[in-house]
Order: structure tokens, then sequence, then C-alpha cells
């Protein structure tokens, strides 16, 4: 069985009297280590992977599992311990507590973690050292997505789950951020999932899922993926 | 406006109800509040002035010491303005009822016309016939009567019942309220034990008095006005001026009048002694003619006695003469027996010598020697003679010489004859003469008699007389006694008379000069100081809350606003959406709000003080000045806010409105700075810190909610504190007697009774009696306590200072209550004075909470100069088993003597205060749900504020795996770190709050206990932790709720 693994799930959301399924049967698989690109328009239904994916959200019908577990079927309490132990999550705003440092926002994390790296560490690893006592109002974009994937690694997590990572970024930084990334998982082999509207950067992927109207579509494997510095769009 | 704006606006309110009903409900609170408690004075003044106005309770009284007559009621209605005015009487009396005992009532007089004074009745009806009676609903005697009741009355005193009443009986036909009595106080007296139980009220015909007592008047020009206004009080002290003026000059009247009366009284008086002297002197000099009389009547005995013993004498010698004249007389007749013998003889002889001479010779000289042998013979010499001459002729002799011889002899026998006839004539004559000399005896013996009966008759006169005169002596003596005590009794009705007439005067009494009515103003004003703070208080609390709120939302609406804005929207129309939706908030809630304000506080503070007052009544209108005050501010509170939170909006391009506001940047707080400290905090801690310090203004309002509501709480338990302990202090910690009874002059049979009883265990006597004390600021009526025997006060009552719970014993000085001595302004060495002018220096102040108690030694009282002399009227005692069988055994023992008045106890000596107590516990009740409400509205507010402007943050800490608790947590710890900030300060300000609360709400009698014990503070700060609590639980299903997808999303 892959690591990740989505099997036949449904989710659907009752709006009135009509019914809308966000996701209608989505079925893909990840390897463990793999950097992996969830990629589709807007509305697709990407984000409701990503959610049920993440733990956030949970499935109408259909297995989730990761690392053999069938998340699908956890309690409230399982899969916020999931959450907590198994996920380290990049937003595409960030999401860092503008009254805590960088170093406290990733605290926040190893806090309530029992295996956490230090967050120093962590920080200093994607490349803030020199930035652990600042506030997120005092960091570019860039620095406040780094505070925001240190707060992600230093879990030590199973996956790594990425929303639009580069959204609020531009064109440079968002390329930065998505090499520590590519990095992060090569060296840690960590497994990362990175969800996008951007079909340019698919080719820095192991596996693209491409999702359309609430359906994989296609699922491409690639067996060369590129470095991002060689990607432009 | 434009009509899609104003449908957003009612959308908006729509989606945003929790938030639109926290604005209403705050501003229905703060101006419920507010309009309640600020009306609860107006309300109540107005309700008293409506019931008063109703009953018509004299805006004047006027008395006078010697009384008013028709004449003087004439002149004061010619003097003043009034509208009414009604002369009538009252008097004090002793009353015994249903119950054991009596009591003490004060009675007046009653004319349904007069429109005067008019009782208002709650049961029964008003007095029309004689013999009815209506009596006081609020009786504070075991005799209170009920509807139906036969009463008695007497004077309890040495006047006469027929100068005051017409009978002693009556039936209670109704009761009610007495409007002159405006609380529970019902005046002292001296009488009984020297204070009114309660009044009763009968028709005027009732009343025998001559004069009228008292003198009521209304005036005319204060008819329309507001009695306590101080127009009002203008009007009443100028006419109170004038009266006093003129009493000055009227008085005279009755002093005329009394004067006259007494004087012609006392003349009257004077003629008669003057007639009961001339009288005396009258008998005086009859008592000594008398005298003389008797003495002229013992001479004139003694005189008569004298003639009597005369003629007595003279009797005898007549009696004697009588005796002899008969003894001659019988002489005589025997001698004439003897002569008329001899001649008989002789004839004889003759006639037988004539003829036998011879024969019969020898015979003669036998006869005549026979005869001459008889006495008779030798008297007669010629007899003799002749016979011997006789005889010597012989027998022989011739006849010649014989015849010769026998002629002789016949010359002589005639010549015997003629002498016997002689003597026969004489002695006849002899007879009538004895016989008349002893009738002249006999009658002269009769008139001897009679003057000896006739002096014994005089001499029982004189007897008689001398008695009389004894008698008379008496008689005058006990009269003289009379008259001096006459002249004295006069000269003392004339010194009476002066020193009755000297001294008086009217007083003229305004409405002010009935304690309680000036206090119920003064209560009322007190409810206005109070409503003058917390209802500010919420106000500010409630404008603070709104402006967070519209601040809050106003943020949130950025991107419409932005959004409005570029579409062309003006400034005005976007800030109108805002303001609409404040009044929308604002309007129905300040009605709401007042709605219930208006009718339950205002009614919930009238039932406090409608145990000492006797306002049958609550008028509460809606106040619409208050109502538009409140609606106005409370529109501005929120137009304000929200014209104040969308300012910056207002100056934005769209452009910026349309990007999301950047957080508000984190900061380093003060505390890290302090190293140590800070290293030494838990990560979360030092998260929850850097949060709190973050929105400084909404820390600053959740701290000032909670301390209010703290303060509040506090303030409420505080002086629940203060009103309920103060029973308990009272009556255990200073009054250490169990009983207490009231008795009248003789009480020795109480005092051996209390000593047979086995239960008392120590008893004493003491004086206690209702004097006015004054000093340079103040005057007011005090219960003096006198103790007989001041050694033995200690086991009885525990007279000590409060700080320092120093004893304190009494010496030469007095010794004040607290709150007396407050009251007054002194202290310790200053001068009080009792009744007008005993003075005496305060010796030391002690602990007191109810009513007010002066304290001094017998000496001291003696010394000090009071009108009456010492004397015990109380035993106080302390027993063995305190249960309330035994009270009931030991209060039915006593109460059937005639001398107890009455029999109270200590364990119930506090009820009546209870009572009174016990309503203001509302107040308490109040302020905790209002504080409550305050609290819970406050923090859930802001709370929700909070939680909405951090979801995004909270959202997030939710997808890195922070369980429900957890994020809860993280919520929670600044609000419990707010809390217990707002509590800590709350108990301060609560401190203060509740110090002026009851500085302002104490009333003259009554002295609440000022410190605030510790459980107090813990039910305070428990009760807010409470509420918080309540909040956090409401905000735990909100956090649960946020959902995480929320994370992904920009931040609006």
């Amino acid at each position: 069985m892959s690591y990740v693994e989505f099997k036949d799930v449904y989710k659907r959301y009752r709006m009135g009297e009509v019914t809308i399924s966000a996701s209608d049967g989505i079925n893909f698989e990840i390897e463990k280590g793999e950097f992996a690109v969830i990629v589709g328009a807007s509305g697709a239904g990407k984000t409701t992977v990503l959610n049920m994916l993440g733990g956030m959200d949970t499935c109408d019908e259909g297995n989730i599992f990761v690392d053999g577990k069938d998340i699908a079927k956890f309690s409230k309490k399982e899969i916020t311990a999931y959450r907590r132990r198994d996920i380290g999550f990049v937003f595409q705003f960030y999401n860092l507590v503008q009254n805590l440092t960088a170093k406290e926002n990733v605290e926040l994390a190893t806090e309530i973690c029992t295996d956490a790296i230090d967050a120093e560490e962590v920080l200093k690893q994607v490349g803030l050292g020199e930035r652990i006592n600042n506030f997120p109002a005092q960091l570019s974009g860039g620095e406040q997505q780094r505070v925001s994937i240190a707060r992600a690694l230093a879990k030590s997590p199973k996956l790594l789950l990425c929303d639009e990572p580069t959204g609020a970024l531009d064109y440079n930084t968002g390329k930065n951020i998505l090499k520590l990334l590519q990095d992060t998982c090569r060296e840690k082999g960590m497994t990362v999932v990175v969800i996008t509207h951007n079909q340019a950067i698919t080719p820095m992927a192991d596996r693209v899922i491409k999702i359309k109207n609430s359906k994989v579509s296609r699922v491409t494997l690639n067996s060369e993926p590129v470095s991002v510095d060689t990607i432009e769009w | 406006m434009k009509k899609k704006l104003i449908l957003n606006t009612f959308r908006s309110v729509k989606n945003t109800k929790s938030r639109f009903i926290a604005i209403m409900a705050i501003i229905a609170i703060g101006s419920g509040f507010f309009a309640g408690v600020k009306s609860a004075s107006p309300s109540m003044k107005m309700s008293a002035e409506s019931y008063l106005r109703e009953q018509g309770l004299a805006d004047l009284h006027l008395m006078s010491e010697l009384g008013f007559d028709d004449e003087d009621v004439s002149a004061v209605s010619g003097a003043v303005d009034a509208d009414e005015l009604y002369a009538g009487y009252s008097a004090d009396l002793m009353m015994s009822g249903a119950g054991e005992g009596d009591c003490v009532v004060k009675i007046y007089s009653y004319n349904p016309e007069s429109g005067i004074n008019l009782p208002y009745v709650k049961e029964g009806r008003l007095p029309e016939n004689a013999g009815e009676i209506f009596a006081d609903d609020r009786f504070f005697s075991a005799q209170a009567p009920e509807v139906g009741d036969v009463i008695s009355l007497r004077t309890g005193d040495d006047r006469e019942m027929g100068d005051i009443l017409g009978r002693t009986e009556y039936t209670v036909v109704g009761k009610g309220i007495n409007p002159i009595y405006v609380s529970f106080e019902r005046g002292s007296t001296t009488i009984g034990n020297g204070s009114v139980n309660g009044w009763l009220l009968v028709t005027e015909e009732n009343f025998t008095y001559d004069i009228y007592t008292d003198l009521y008047i209304s005036l005319a020009e204060t008819e329309a006005l507001d009695p306590y206004s101080d127009k009002y009080e203008d009007i009443v002290s100028r006419n109170v001026d004038m009266l006093e003026d003129f009493a000055e000059v009227q008085i005279e009247h009755r002093k005329g009048v009394i004067t006259d009366e007494a004087y012609e009284e006392i003349d009257d008086a004077k003629a008669e002694l003057a007639d009961g002297e001339r009288e005396l002197a009258d008998a005086e000099k009859d008592i000594a003619d008398a005298e003389q009389e008797i003495s002229d009547g013992e001479a004139e005995i003694a005189e008569n006695e004298q003639k009597l013993a005369d003629a007595e004498e003279e009797i005898a010698d007549g009696q004697e003469e009588l005796e002899n004249g008969e003894n001659e007389y019988r002489d005589g007749e025997a001698a004439v027996d003897t002569l008329a013998d001899a001649v008989q003889w002789l004839d004889g002889i003759i006639a037988d010598y004539g003829t036998n001479s011879a024969a019969g010779e020898a015979e003669i000289r036998g006869r005549i020697e026979a005869y001459a042998s008889n006495d008779v013979f030798a008297v007669d010499e010629t007899l003799e003679q002749l016979i011997t001459a006789y005889m010597s002729i012989p027998a022989a002799y011739d006849d010649g010489t014989k015849t010769m011889a026998g002629q002789g002899l016949q010359q002589y026998s005639a010549e015997l004859s003629a002498q016997v006839q002689g003597l026969e004539a004489t002695l006849a004559e002899s007879r009538i003469q004895l016989d008349n000399a002893a009738a002249e005896l006999e009658s002269a013996r009769a008139e001897v008699a009679e003057g000896r009966e006739e002096i014994a008759k005089a001499r029982a006169d004189i007897e008689d007389g001398k008695r009389e005169i004894e008698d008379g002596r008496q008689e005058i003596a006990d009269h003289k006694k009379d008259i001096e005590e006459a002249r004295q009794e006069i000269a003392d009705a004339e010194q009476e008379l002066h020193d009755e007439i000297d001294d008086a005067k009217w007083y003229v009494f305004d409405r002010d000069f009935n304690p309680s009515y000036s206090s119920y103003a003064e209560d009322c004003d007190r409810v206005d100081a109070i409503a003058d703070v917390f209802p500010i208080f919420f106000i500010l609390v409630a404008a603070l809350v709104c402006c967070t709120t519209m601040t809050r939302m106003v943020e949130e609406q950025r991107t419409q606003t932005g959004t409005l804005k570029a579409l062309g929207y003006s400034r005005y129309s976007i800030i109108s959406q805002y303001i609409l939706y404040a009044l929308a908030a604002s309007i129905p809630g300040a009605l709401i709000g007042l709605v219930i304000g208006f009718n339950t506080l205002p009614n919930v503070i009238y039932r406090c003080y409608k145990t000492m007052y006797n306002q049958p009544y609550l008028i509460s209108p809606f106040r619409w000045n208050y109502a538009v005050g409140c609606i106005v501010v409370a529109c501005l509170c929120t137009g304000l806010s929200a014209l104040y939170a969308s300012r910056l909006e207002l100056v934005s391009c769209p452009a910026q409105l349309m990007r999301p506001k950047p957080p508000k940047d984190g900061k380093r707080i003060l505390l890290e700075r302090v190293g140590f400290i800070w290293k030494r905090l838990k990560f979360t801690t030092k998260v929850t810190f850097r949060n709190l310090f973050r929105y400084k203004a909404r820390l600053l309002m959740t701290v000032v909610g909670i301390a209010g509501c703290t303060a509040l709480l506090l303030t409420g338990y505080g002086l629940q504190y203060s009103i309920t302990s103060i029973v308990d202090k009272q009556y255990g910690d200073i009054f250490k007697y169990d009983a207490l009874i009231a008795v009248d002059d003789d009480y020795s049979d109480v005092w051996e009774k209390c000593s047979e009883n086995s239960n008392v265990s120590d008893k004493m006597l003491a004086l206690q009696e209702n004097v006015d004390i004054r000093s340079e600021k103040n005057e007011l009526e005090t219960y003096l306590f006198v103790p007989e025997n001041s050694a033995e006060t200690a086991n009885f009552i525990d007279l000590h200072e409060r700080k320092s719970r120093n004893k304190v014993t009494l010496g030469d000085g007095v010794v004040l209550g607290e709150k007396l001595a407050r009251m007054l302004g002194v202290s310790a060495g200053d001068v009080v004075y009792f009744n007008g002018d005993v003075s005496v220096t305060v010796d030391a102040v002690c602990e007191n909470y109810t009513f007010n108690y002066a304290y001094m030694t017998e000496d001291t009282y003696e010394k000090s100069g009071f009108d009456e002399a010492f004397k015990s009227n109380i035993i106080l005692l302390n027993m063995e088993e305190v249960t309330s069988e035994a009270e009931d055994a030991l209060s039915s023992e006593l109460v059937k003597m005639d001398s107890v008045l009455a029999v109270s106890f200590s364990s119930g000596g506090g009820d009546k205060f209870r009572d009174l107590v016990s309503s203001l516990s509302l107040i308490i009740v109040a302020i905790i749900v209002s504080a409550g409400a305050l609290a819970f509205v406050v923090l859930f507010n802001l709370s929700n504020i909070n939680i909405n402007e951090r979801v995004h943050e909270l959202a997030t800490i939710k997808v890195l795996g922070f369980y429900d608790g957890e994020v809860a947590a993280y919520v929670y710890r600044e609000n419990i770190l707010l809390t217990l900030m707002g509590t800590a300060a709350g108990l301060c300000l609560g401190i203060a709050l509740e110090k002026f609360v009851i500085k302002t709400a104490e009333v003259d009698s009554v002295m609440f206990s000022a410190e605030i014990p510790l459980y107090c503070f813990l039910e305070a700060a428990l009760l807010t932790c409470i509420f918080a609590l309540a909040v956090n639980i409401t905000l735990y299903f909100r956090l649960k709720k946020i959902d995480m997808a929320t994370s992904l999303k920009a931040i609006e």
C-alpha cells in the first residue's frame, strides 16, 4: 500500500436544496518521500482534498490511508492528534500569529509535540537564523513563509501539506520557497504535498495529481523531476 | 440613504444577531438601571406629594401652652392666607385593649369636613359617631387593636378623664395611616413609659376640652406646589416667621383671658376669705359676750342662792315663831278651858250654895279644895282670895253674909266669864294670825324650792354655754387654719398663673419639624445620590462596550466599505449605515430597558423604604424626560462609537480598504524586559501576556467591566453584611441582657418576682427615657440610659469603643453612641445639652448600631439637674436558659402584673429592626442581578469580539493540532487573567463604593457597620468568577464551531 492513498473519497456539501459534490470519488496515491503536486483550477476541488488529507475536514464516503491508517475513520480526537503529530501545514497567507516572534511561532507548534526539533535549529535550516526574534510584521512575505514552513517542519511531520505556498509571494520569493520545499523533501525524505493552481511548477514534482470537476482527471509520475531553478512561469 | 444600503444594514442585523443583541442588552441594562434608579427618588417624592395632598397634611401646625379659643382661631385665619384651617384637640392617654397591659396613645380629633390631616383608610371606615374610634395601622404594641375591638382609655396621670374626653370606651371601626406620621416613629410623651405606641382618632364631639389644643393650617399659596420644592419652603418659612411674630402679640389675648378668669376666681376666693375672716371675728365676739353672760349668770345665781338661804332662815324663824304661837295658843286654849271650867264650877257652886247653903257647905268646900289643887287657881289670886274668903265664912252665918260673899263670887264669875270671852276672842284672832303665818311660810317654802330649781337650770344653761364656747373656739381655730391655707392657695395660684402665663408662647411647626417628614425627603435624596453613581457607571460601561463592538463591526466590514466607496457611495451614506445599525440596536434597547427599569426599580426601592415610612402607595409614571435623555445618550453612545470607529475607514481610499487590514503588529511587552521573570514563564503564558497587552483598549474595558461587576457585588454583599450584622452586634456584642421589662413606679413586686424566678440569673434596675439632645451643631432625640447601680452595667451592656474595643466605664459625664456622637458632631470632652439646657460633658463614645443611646450614672443624672428625679423604669434580666419556651414562660408570668408595662427579649429585640433590614436586601438582590447582567454582557461581548478578531489565528492553531481544550485554554488564559485583574480592581473599587453607599444610605437611627468581612470579598470574587466561567462555557461552544478552513482564507 502506498504511503498516502485516497480510495473512492466523496465529500458533499448541502447548499439549501442542492447538493454539491466537492469530491466525487477521488482516488490517488502518494508514495513516501515523494514531492507531490495537486493541481487544478480554482473551484476544482483541490482544497477539499487538502482539507481531508490534512485532517481539517472529514469525508462522507471512502477511505483515506496515511501511513497505513484510515484517517477517514478517526474520531475527532484522533484526527486532532493526527494533525498534531503527522501533519505539517504551510498556508498561503502564512498564518503566523502576529503577536509572536518567528521563534515563538515555531514554538507554538513544538510546544504541543513530543519529538519536535528545536525551533532555532529549524529556523536556521530555513535560513532565518538571524531573525528568530523578529515579529511577523518585521519580516518580508518570503521570510514569513519560511517561518511558516519552519513551524510545519519543526514537528517532523509525516506529511508536509502546502496550500498555494507561493500564492501571496512575488515570483522570485515564490521560487525560493518552492526550492526550500523541494530541498526539504530531498534532504529529509519528507513527503511533501503542494496544492497549487499553477501548472508551471508541475515539472518539479515526482507526482502530479490533476483535479478537475471534483475528480482526479490524471495522475502523472515524473521520473526525472527538474529543479525549481530551471522552471519559469 | 439608498434603499439598498438600508436593506444591507438590516441584513447585517440579521447576520450579526449576537452582536446586535449584545448592544441592545447593554443599552437596555444601562438605561433601565439609570432610569429606574434615577426615577425612584422623584417617584417617591411624587407619591408622597400626591398622598399628602390627598390627605391634606397641614403645612403648619400651631400649638400653644395656653390653648386656642375661638378668638385666636379667627385671628389666625385673618392673619394667614389659609386654604383650610382646622382647630382640633389632641391628648396623650393610656389605652388598654384586647391584649394584656396597656400602652400609650395619642388621640386626635377629626372633622371630616375640614379637609386637613385626613387619615388614609386601610381597613374598615372612619369614625362617624361618638364612641367610634379609628386606629393606627402600625401600632407598636401588643395591644394593637383590631377593627371591632373595644378599647378603653385612661389618663395615666392626675388629669381628669372627664376634662378630656366624654367617654372612656370606644369601638374600633377602622385602621389606617395618619399623614401626620410619616414614619414608624410615634414620638414621645410624659406618661407611661415615655414613648407613644400609636395614635387614635375620634370625632370632635368626643372631646370635652373647652379650648382647642392644636391649630392646623393649609396655606392657600402652597396648594399647587411640590412640597419638596424650594418655593414651597420659602413660602412656608415666610409664613412661619410671620406667624411667630403674630403669635407674640396674639398670645396676650389668651394670657389676658386666663389672667382674668384666674383673677376672677382669685378675687372670689379672696372675698370669700374676707367673709370668712369677718364671720370669724363675729364669732369670736359672740363667744366673748356669751362668756360675759355666763359669768353674770353665775354671779346672779350666787346672789339668789344667798337670798334663798336667807329666806330659808326666815322660814325657819317663822316656823319657830309659829310653833311658839301655837304653843301659846294651845296654852291660851287651856287657860280658857280652865277659866271656863272655873266659871262653870263657880256657877255650880254659886247655884248650889244659894239653895242649899248649909248642906252644901262641905261639898263646896270639898270642891273648892279640889279646885284649889288645880293650877288654874294658882294664877288667879283674886279667885283664891275670893274662895278663901268664901270659905272662911262659917256655914251657919246668916244668909246675909253669905249672900254677900255669894255676890262677890258671882261678880267674879261674871268677871271671869268676860275674861274668858275676851281670851277666846284673842285666841280666835291669834288662830287666824297663826294660820296666815303658816300659809305664808308654806308659800315662802314653795318659792324657795322654785328658786332652787331655777338655779339648777341656770347652772345647766351655763354648763351648756361653756361647752358651746369651747366648740366655738375649736371651730374658730379650724377656720383660722382653713383661712391660712386658702390664703396660701391663693398665693400659689397667683404664682402658678404667672409661671404659666409669663413663659407661655405659641409654637409654630412646619412639616420639616416632623423629623420623619424631612428624613423621607433626605432618604429620597440618598437614593438619588446612589442613583447618580450606579447608573452612570452602567452607562459608562455600556458606552465602552458599544464602542468596542461598533469598532469591531466597522473593521469587519472594511472590504464592504471599500467596495461601496469604490462604487461611488458618499461617506455620508456609508456612515449612515453604521449609525442606522447603532440606532436600530440602541433605541429598542433603551426602550426595553426603560420600561423594565421604570416598572421595577422604583418599586424595589420603595418597598425598602416602606417599612420605615407610611407612604401607602407608589406612583411611578413613565418619565419622558429620563426616557428621552436615556435614548439620546444611548444613541449618542452607539452613534458616536460608530462614527469614531469608522473615522479611519472614511479617510482611506477605496484601494486601501479593499486590501486586508494589516494585522496589528506584534510588540514586545514591558514584562519581557524583566528577563529573569520572562525566561521562567511557560511559552503559553508568554503568549497569553503578549495577547493581553496587544489590545490595550479591550484589556481596559474588560477589566473595567469586570471590576464594575465585582465592585457592585462587593457593595451588595458588604451592604447586606453591614445591615444584617448590626442586629447581632447590637443584641449580641453590646446588649448582653436577655430581657427588658418596662415597669411603672411601683415595681417592687416585679423585682421580687424576678428574684424568685429560677431562670433569672441576674437583674438590674435602670432608667431609660426618651430625651432631646443638642450640641452646637445638631439637635436629635435619643434614649437616655441611667443604671441605678452603674457597677452592674457591664454584666448587661458592654460599653466599648469600636476600633480599640477598649471598655468604657461610666464616669462623671455622658457616654454617647457612636452614630449619635457623629451626628451631633461631638467627641470626648465636648458638652451636650439634654432637654434644652441640662449640660453634660461627653466622657466617651461607644460602639452602637441601632437607635441612639446616651449613658450616664445616677450620680451624674442627679447632679446635672434634670427636671425629674431619678426613678428606675426598666429592669434588665440575664437568663439562665434563653429559649423561646423559657422566654414565653417568663413573659406570661410577668405581663400579668399591673406594674409591668412591657416585656421584650433581646432575641426578639432585633426583630422589629430585622424586618426593616430584610426589605433592604431587595436592593441587594437588585444590585447582584444587575451586576451579574453587567458582567455577563461585558464579558460575553468582549470575548466574542476577541474571538471574532482572532478567528483566523484560532483556526490556525486548530490546524496545528491543538485539541479543543487547548484552543479554549489559549483564549481562556487571557479571559481568566483579565477576570482576575478585573476582580482585584473591583474589590478595591468596591470598598470605596460600599463606603459611599453606606454613607448615603444610612438612616439617622442606625449605624451600619463599616467593615466588610473577608467572606464578602470571597463571595464577590467567586460570583464574578462564576459569571466569567458561565461566559467562558458559552464561548467554548463558539470556539468548537470555528471552521479550520477559515485558516486557509485570506484575512478579511
